[in-house]
């Protein structure tokens, strides 16, 4: 039996090592499966104008885990392409079939893209949870082969849609069928797919999405300048994580669609939240320029009454806090009510209906303020620059007779 | 068990999540996401000069009342908002109670149109036990006795709200009156016969079911509930 066992020996060593050669001799062994039943896997994650990847060892038992936990990430070795294409032998003037992967973590979509292989670096980076090769089926695939995660294709995707400005952003979360997302999204270009951070919301982890915020994502946003009388808009795409400093160095921007002659208020489809900052121009030496915030759906109507105006970034247009219209007020008839409003600089400011007729000038600040006696009952209009009117009242009595009530 | 450059990814991806966080959290104003629910119901004045009212959260629903601003009598149109919803197209909408006969119509108003503010208060008129309460979150903060409809005349039960205050011409509706936006089953009423909180010149009556559906109280406590319920008000009369 021993001396059995000392023959047997050399020989299972010798056989051992043959496999071993055999194994490691094999194209696809050598690429992706290292020693210790380990897989080395090109872990991607960052944006997609930074992505950055990182090769780790993972075991064969622990890799459909990983990869449906790193949607991003793909078997293979990092150094093949900077998208980390797992299918290295493809030639460059041929094509090479992707997957590129988007929706949530929850339903994520797949779909099979082919494109010319010098183009599949390119495409990867700026696709980052995409991935070289075929996608798996709907139901379960082949963990080992791609990425892994097989989400429902057909499932309902929730896409947080996001209008109005950096003040007033205004966000709601929809649930759409996978057919409609690409259309939405097209339609709705502050859109994006994932939860809508908040209250409610479902953080989703993973690579490219922290907070429900695609980490390569970028909102659409219409910069407003102006030259001399002409207004101008563009449309500007800027990474999600540099929307606030956008925003702030360019306060007359907002997140949306620019204005356009078929869609005169810039969104399609959706009425826009929040307000927009523009500067005026007084034509006051003292105080040339002013700033003025409007609500975002009567930006146009403003821009067409009131006159030229700026980027309230220009040097002289100081900064406004944005603020919501106020709400209708009425003061009593027969008495004294001191009444505020906000208008351009040095501004003859007028009020008159139900029996007042007063005047003023607005402060440097742009303030004015009227006391205000109605003598009757009806509307008091009080107009800025223009005759624009900037505020309106009712002038209502206290005393009323309570004829209508069954008493 | 997972080897190699794991530490360096691990740094990068802290060091990424941190700043997207932080970016995210720049980017977007607190307030604006983590924006308090505003508890229902709540009352809501018009910013535009008027506003439709459509019988569903959507912009191709069928219009069924279109309120102005300002009412004839020159007093803000005050509203009373029961819920909020989006629409379709992501657009924000909120259900309102629609003023007018009959009671309890609902219908929605798109929600830019709208100054919404909290109602901190309620007012809680129970029918048979004659008594009206000030609720204060959670708390009663004001209890004084009324009388109530009579039979034929039933004060409506359900959930309206203030529409105006206002000093009332006549002696029988005492030192305050209430405008509701509850409507008396008496049809034939001048002025549409709208159900009122008010004072009265008949004290003696408090504590019986002998109005014509308004709700009477004492003069002084007319003025006590003329501090504490302004237009807007949750009124819930209930049996």
């Amino acid at each position: 039996m021993s001396r059995k066992a000392v023959r047997f020996a050399p020989l299972g060593t010798t056989t051992l090592f043959a496999l071993c050669a055999l194994v490691l001799m094999h194209p696809e062994t050598s690429r992706g499966v290292g020693p210790s039943g380990s897989v080395t896997v090109c872990k991607v994650s960052g944006s997609a104008s930074a992505p950055d990847l990182a090769e780790v060892s993972v075991s064969v038992d622990q890799l459909a885990s990983y990869l449906n936990q790193n949607a991003g990430s793909f078997v293979g070795s990092c150094a093949a392409s900077p998208g980390g294409s797992a299918d290295s032998s493809t030639p460059l003037s041929g094509t090479a079939t992707v997957c590129r992967v988007s929706g949530s973590a929850d339903a994520p979509i797949l779909s099979e893209v082919t494109l010319a292989a010098d183009q599949t670096a390119l495409y990867l980076s700026q696709n980052p949870g995409s991935f070289a090769g075929t996608c798996p089926p709907p139901s379960g695939g082949n963990a080992t082969a791609s990425s892994g995660s097989a989400g429902p294709v057909s499932a309902v995707v929730t896409v947080c849609r996001v209008t109005g400005n950096a003040d007033g952003p205004g966000v709601a979360q929809l649930n759409l069928a996978v057919n409609d997302v690409a259309a939405f999204v097209d339609r709705n270009p502050g859109s994006f797919i994932g939860t809508c951070p908040g209250a409610g919301a479902t953080a989703t982890s993973g690579p490219g999405r922290i907070l429900g915020i695609p980490v390569g994502g970028a909102l659409s946003i219409c910069r407003v300048t102006a030259d001399g009388k002409v207004l101008d808009f563009a449309q500007v795409n800027v990474a999600i994580d540099q929307v606030a400093v956008y925003l702030d160095q360019s306060p007359g921007s907002f997140v949306g669609l620019c204005p356009s002659s078929a869609d005169p208020n810039g969104t399609i489809g959706d009425p826009p939240l929040g307000y927009v900052t523009v500067c005026r121009v007084t034509g006051d030496a003292g105080t040339p320029l002013a700033p003025v915030t409007v609500r975002r759906d009567g930006l146009r109507a403003y821009l067409t009454r009131a006159g030229t105006v700026l980027d309230p970034s220009s040097s002289g247009c100081a900064s406004s806090s944005r603020r919501p219209a106020e709400p209708p007020a009425t003061v009593p008839v027969g008495q004294s009510s001191t009444v505020v409003v906000n208008t351009t600089p040095n501004t003859v400011v007028t009020a008159t209906g139900a029996g007042v007729k007063q005047t003023t000038k607005s402060k440097k600040s742009g303030r004015a303020t009227l006391r205000v006696r109605p003598k009757r009952q009806g509307k008091i209009s009080i107009r800025g620059a223009n005759g624009r009117v900037v505020k309106t009242l009712g002038a209502a009595s206290t005393r009323r007779s309570g004829g209508a009530l069954t008493g | 068990m997972i080897r190699g450059q794991e530490h360096r990814a691990k740094t990068t991806r802290g060091t990424l999540c941190a700043s997207v966080v932080g970016a995210v959290l720049v980017a977007v104003p607190s307030q604006a996401w983590a924006r308090p629910s505003p508890s229902f119901p709540a009352s809501a004045l018009i910013l535009a000069p008027s506003v439709t009212v459509r019988g569903g959260a959507s912009m191709a629903s069928r219009r069924i009342a279109v309120l102005p601003q300002f009412r004839t009598d020159y007093r803000p149109t005050v509203l009373q908002v029961l819920g909020r919803t989006t629409g379709a197209s992501g657009a924000r909408w909120l259900q309102i109670a629609v003023p007018g006969r009959p009671n309890g119509r609902k219908g929605w108003i798109i929600a830019r149109s709208l100054h919404v503010r909290r109602a901190t208060r309620s007012i809680v008129v129970d029918l048979s036990a004659r008594q009206l309460r000030v609720i204060e979150r959670g708390r009663t903060r004001f209890t004084t006795r009324v009388a109530v409809g009579r039979r034929g005349a039933e004060t409506p039960i359900g959930l309206f709200y203030v529409t105006a205050v206002f000093q009332p011409t006549e002696r029988y509706l005492g030192a305050w009156a209430f405008e509701t936006s509850a409507f008396s089953n008496l049809s034939e009423w001048p002025g549409g016969g709208i159900v009122g909180l008010h004072g009265t010149n008949e004290p003696e009556l408090l504590g019986q079911a002998v109005s014509h559906g308004c709700i009477r109280m004492s003069n002084a406590a007319a003025r006590t509930l003329k501090r504490l319920a302004p237009a807007g008000t949750p009124l819930r009369v209930v049996r």
